[in-house]
């Protein structure tokens, strides 16, 4: 390995499994149309809006895992189980695509307005509905909506969560502070590389705020681009926070294309998989030191 | 599901379709946005341009691609711009409804909003060529059941939703071309300052770019056997600079023999015609499920 890597003390376990210089987890939030508006209620009234965010389980989904099945790549879908209720076919088609389905809310509730009982009830009513409608009961959860409260890290542990993609401040993984010593394991993503910031477009609710324009598509592969292989670079890892109504519209998959494109041209030095995997392998690779 | 259209799904052994349509609404859609703009008559005039100047450049564009196209104008426009409109439709472009003066549907009585329906229906056929059918939502929310009043105003079809890319049915039978915003030229042109369009002034973006998006969604609307809407209007891509775009993005799409170039109407005919309920979890009906559910306190 020529590449300077963050393995840079001996002393550390290596970052990833041998012959990989660093991790990708491809991460998508199929939001659908939950968020705030169905939190507010106003989408009730806004049946163009409900489309716009429908068409992501109905049309983009299913092209998304096309595309993913053709270059080999797995991947984690965080699903608001609302999504799950109403696209219960389009979910198990992840599954059995042997991708990883997470929390991600009912309605993409936004925790740090939720009580601590509020954020419970949501992830056993998730809970209850993944395992009723997909057979399965997610590891993983990403904060849908903006920040969680102080309580949420250490609630999910108790719940039996073992990662979380929510946090911005890093480029490896790590373990959150739990109350009794080691709590989730943090798999950070960054805005970079949100989809939202450089293609989503909305004006009946506005976004972006002030309606400034949807990127370049050729400029947006160029930076995601440059993302992943800065990370591949330096060995880290590397998370995604897309969402199939907003990249994988028809001439956006090109966008994708080219991503996966570049991500399976480094062959096995990358370590492209499930974030369920890379929570296990940080969890086995940093044995807890008793206090 | 599969997530593509089988072969054979669109007629004449095309692989796709293509719409070219207008949305030629004289500065009405600002004027909601920004009532004191008639009284500010060079902002105003950014808006007008697209009468004076940029219909007759659109028009020539189609006409050298040899296209016919679907143009939304609300009524109010159509009595304004009635001799423009003349021409517009002498050379085979179909006019349909976009209202009649920037309503709000969703914010009227029913009854209020059917006389309105027909009288937009009227004025606009009173000067097209063609059977006026088709309606796009000019302002505010699609109300609950509006499908069953365009049916009983006399449309057939609109184009005003989203959720996929091929036309599919409402409740009531009325066809829906779904359409996309990323197909709008106004989202990536409109500019004004005082008051502001957009309201955070986002630069203007590159030209070359903003084609490359139209023809990146074009290929893969072909890729896919997707039906493809580009929306524009004359104050923003009917000016000398932009202009080249949409030559180049139509030349683009003439370039394929197995796209089925046609009429927004025609499409929805032919879509019409196959009688086809959409899906359960189609969007359409999940939105009527959506508001059962919540109706019934399901939450």
């Amino acid at each position: 390995m020529t590449a300077k890597t963050a393995t840079n003390s001996a002393a550390k376990p290596p970052l990833w499994p041998e012959a990989r210089q660093s991790a990708v987890a491809l991460a998508f939030d199929v939001d659908g149309p939950t968020g705030d508006a169905m939190l507010d209620g106003s989408l009730l009234s806004n049946p163009r809006y409900f489309t716009q965010g429908a068409y992501g389980p109905w049309r983009a989904l299913p092209r998304l895992l096309d595309l993913l099945s053709e270059y080999g790549l797995k991947a984690t879908f965080f699903v608001p189980t609302w999504v799950v209720e109403h696209w219960p076919s389009q979910c198990e088609r992840i599954l059995r695509d042997a991708h990883e389905i997470a929390y991600h809310g009912h309605y993409h509730e936004v925790f740090i307005d939720c009580s601590r009982q509020q954020q419970l009830d949501i992830m056993e009513r998730s809970r209850e509905i993944f395992r009723k409608r997909l057979g399965v009961t997610p590891v993983g959860f990403r904060t849908p909506s903006g920040d969680w409260s102080e309580e949420t890290a250490e609630l999910l542990h108790t719940f039996g969560v073992i990662y979380s993609s929510s946090m911005r401040g890093d480029d490896r993984p790590y373990f959150h502070q739990g109350a009794h010593g080691r709590g989730l394991v943090e798999i950070p993503g960054r805005w970079d590389i949100d989809d939202y910031t450089a293609l989503a477009y909305s004006e009946d609710p506005d976004f972006p705020i002030g309606l400034d324009r949807i990127s370049g598509y050729a400029d947006v592969q160029r930076n995601w681009c440059a993302e992943f292989e800065g990370y591949h670079r330096e060995g880290l890892c590397w998370t995604t926070i897309l969402h199939p109504k907003v990249c994988a519209k028809p001439g956006r998959l090109a966008i994708l294309e080219g991503l996966f494109k570049a991500i399976t041209a480094h062959g096995d030095s990358v370590w492209t998989t499930r974030c369920s995997e890379i929570a296990k392998w940080w969890i086995e690779q940093h044995p807890e030191i008793a206090t | 599901m599969t997530s593509t259209p089988s072969e054979g799904f669109w007629p004449q052994g095309k692989r796709c379709a293509a719409i070219v349509s207008v949305i030629f609404d004289d500065g009405l859609d600002a004027i909601a946005q920004a009532p004191d703009l008639r009284g500010r008559s060079k902002s105003y005039s950014v808006w007008q341009y697209g009468a004076t100047r940029g219909v007759e450049r659109l028009c020539n564009a189609f006409a050298a691609a040899g296209m016919s196209t679907s143009w939304f104008v609300p009524g109010l426009v159509a009595e304004r711009h009635e001799r423009l409109l003349r021409d517009v439709v002498s050379a085979h472009h179909e006019l349909e409804s976009h209202g009649w003066a920037f309503e709000r549907y969703d914010a009227m009585p029913a009854t209020a909003a059917a006389e309105l329906l027909q009288r937009s229906r009227e004025t606009l056929s009173s000067i097209a060529s063609n059977d006026v059918s088709g309606f796009r939502l000019p302002a505010g929310n699609w109300p609950r059941h509006f499908d069953r009043m365009l049916l009983q105003a006399g449309y057939s079809w609109s184009a005003s939703l989203n959720g996929d890319d091929v036309p599919y049915s409402h409740p009531s039978s009325l066809v829906e071309i779904p359409v996309h915003i990323e197909l709008e030229d106004r989202p990536y042109f409109q500019f004004n300052f005082t008051p502001a369009f957009p309201k955070g002034q986002g630069r203007i973006p590159s030209y070359e770019a903003v084609l490359d998006n139209w023809i990146a969604e074009f290929d893969a609307y072909r890729k896919y056997g997707l039906c493809y809407v580009i929306q524009l209007r004359p104050e923003w891509t009917g000016t000398p600079g932009r202009i080249a775009l949409i030559k180049e993005l139509l030349c683009h799409i003439r370039g394929f023999d197995d796209v089925w170039l046609a009429t927004a109407a025609e499409v929805a005919r032919w879509h019409g015609r196959k009688g086809i309920a959409a899906p359960g979890d189609h969007p359409i009906n999940v939105y009527e499920a959506y508001v059962s559910e919540e109706q019934a306190g399901e939450r």
